[in-house]
């Protein structure tokens, strides 16, 4: 059941419009990921379902009752936003987290009940009386987390709840936002330039572009459209060109792509291509391991480790398997794999992760 | 009177006179401030830009225009006002309203436009929000008090020509600097000065150290 939605809806700044039509139906409980460029018009989607701004045409439906116009103290009461740059209140961590139990007119006892317990589930107990401008990044994003956890709003809405979260903030932030979805039924929408986290923590993601929903839909479904192009800034990785052979066979439908690259290294896909093609793996659906593993993917190769770099939530490591692919994996991998640079590692991928065009 | 009671009595004069200017200088600057502050209405840059050219307003000018009201063939003679403390703080207090009102503006438009969106998204009204916004000014506010009370004790023009420096009566710790050093007692000039300069240290630096008490209060 949709408990936000948006039709053709039209929003801005200073007569600026930000938001050129929307059409989007939310669903209770999900967690769907924003993802576009700076300047999409992400933000200003989150401030006008979070009832911050006014939208100047098109409607906006909550649980069923269009309040466009009339009563956008619902979507206040209703949905919190979690900003992009931490802001906090000039006093305790404490004080914070209880300030909108305080404004609903919550019994003082409640509120101490509430407060502690939101801090220990963000990691923050013993943090009660510092002053919350005076923590670490990390440390004052798990704030403005738990300040909007603490009132238990039914849309948690978040700017880039990833952006620069040590691993352990970013564990328990992901860890917080899926017990609350699961939990409480709670629903999350987020902005993110993490592709890692959109599709690792999102049941759906919509792309926005120029003030519109350009693809909505299931995380591997968006990435896959999303690959042939840039998304905002991030380059596409492991992009190469490709000798493409289709092959008649009964593995699938439409039988499947032998693709043949620069130095003879063989790989296989699923389509229907032949001649120059480009092609895309996403470095996320990367399987690495130490010894060759006996599986349903169809492209398992050999190479070494030549480098690893330590991305916004995870790690990027570049094989060399004859071509440079870059695969991502989370750092608990790298430990349990104790992967090092020089190291022999299989790689491993589906023919289906593999985008031909 | 010994000269060191005499010193006591025109310091003691000076606080009073000025701390009530201030005082009412901040009952009518603050709110002022506030609405030009947090309102967005036509003609608020020209409201601004007023008030911030009359915080170089000469004292002179301002005592001139105020002594030919007060005085006896005035529109305001009737009330006697003239060469009485009270002309004093009446003219003060007129001299630090800019002040007041330039400041509290300033600071309120300086403080993080998130602040007023992050009371609301978490369940605050418009009127919850505004106050989140002024809680976050109490530092700015309390120098633009300290700057009100500071400017009107180290003022002269307006203590002279409205006060008359009347001994015993409206003999402040400015116009008894004039006259003494006029009068060729320099040393005693430079003993009120000093006077005058700890006076508006420990004021300053007593009203910073309690920023801090007043922000914890208004967070109760």
């Amino acid at each position: 059941m949709a408990i936000i939605e948006l039709v053709d809806l039209r929003a801005g700044y200073d007569g600026q419009l930000a938001l050129k039509g929307v059409n989007l139906e939310i669903d209770q409980g999900e967690i769907l990921s924003l993802i576009g460029p700076n300047g999409a018009g992400k933000t200003t989607l989150l401030k006008t379902i979070g009832g911050l701004i006014s939208p100047s045409s098109g409607s906006l439906v909550f649980r069923d009752t269009d309040i466009t116009d009339t009563n956008r103290e619902i979507l206040r009461e209703n949905a919190t936003l979690v900003f992009q740059n931490p802001v906090h209140f000039g006093t305790t961590v404490y004080k914070n987290v209880a300030y909108g139990l305080r404004i609903r007119g919550v019994d003082e006892s409640d509120v101490d009940k509430r407060v502690k317990e939101t801090l220990e589930l963000l990691g923050l107990s013993g943090f009660e009386s510092r002053n919350a401008r005076k923590l670490s990044g990390g440390e004052q994003r798990r704030v403005s987390l738990a300040r909007a956890v603490a009132i238990d709003s039914s849309i948690l809405l978040l700017d880039e709840p990833g952006a620069d979260l040590d691993l352990e903030s970013k564990r328990i932030v992901e860890e917080t936002l899926r017990s609350l979805s699961k939990d409480r039924g709670t629903t999350v929408v987020m902005a993110t330039h993490d592709m890692f986290q959109a599709k690792t923590l999102a049941s759906r993601i919509a792309t926005v572009q120029d003030g519109q929903i350009e693809r909505i839909g299931r995380a591997s479904t968006v990435f896959r459209l999303e690959l042939e192009s840039r998304i905002g800034d991030h380059p596409v990785l492991n992009r190469f060109r490709a000798q493409a052979v289709w092959i008649e066979s009964d593995w699938t439908k439409g039988g499947h792509l032998r693709l043949r690259l620069e130095g003879g290294l063989t790989l296989e896909a699923t389509g229907h291509r032949d001649g120059d093609v480009t092609i895309i793996i996403p470095p996320e659906d990367i399987i690495i391991s130490r010894q060759a593993v006996l599986s349903s993917a169809r492209n398992s190769l050999k190479g070494s480790v030549i480098n690893i770099e330590a991305s916004n939530s995870s790690v990027l490591l570049t094989v060399d398997v004859g071509i440079e692919l870059v695969a991502q994996i989370t750092e608990d991998s790298l430990k349990r794999l104790k992967i090092e640079k020089g190291d022999e590692v299989f790689v491993t991928f589906k023919a289906s992760s593999v985008t031909v065009y | 009177m010994t000269l060191a009671s005499e010193i006591v009595e025109i310091t003691l004069r000076s606080l009073f006179v000025s701390g009530f200017a201030a005082f009412i200088a901040t009952l009518i600057g603050l709110p002022i401030g506030v609405l030009v502050g947090l309102r967005k209405f036509r003609g608020r840059p020209l409201v601004k830009g007023v008030f911030n050219g009359m915080m170089a307003m000469p004292t002179v000018a301002l005592g001139l225009i105020l002594y030919l009201l007060f005085s006896q063939t005035g529109p305001l003679g009737f009330l006697q006002l003239l060469y009485s403390p009270y002309a004093i703080i009446v003219g003060q207090a007129i001299l630090v309203v800019p002040i007041m009102v330039s400041i509290t503006t300033e600071t309120i438009e300086n403080v993080d436009p998130s602040i007023r969106e992050l009371a609301l998204t978490l369940g605050a009204d418009e009127s919850g929000a505004r106050a989140a916004v002024l809680r976050e000014s109490i530092g700015g506010i309390l120098l633009a008090s300290s700057a009100s009370f500071s400017r009107a004790i180290s003022e002269l023009g307006v203590a002279l020509m409205l006060g008359g420096n009347i001994v015993g009566l409206t003999r402040i710790l400015t116009t008894a600097i004039a006259l003494e050093t006029a009068r060729g007692e320099v040393a005693l000039g430079i003993g009120l000065a000093v006077v005058l300069l700890v006076v508006m240290l420990v004021i300053n630096v007593s009203l910073r150290l309690a920023e801090k008490r007043v922000r914890w209060w208004l967070w109760q």
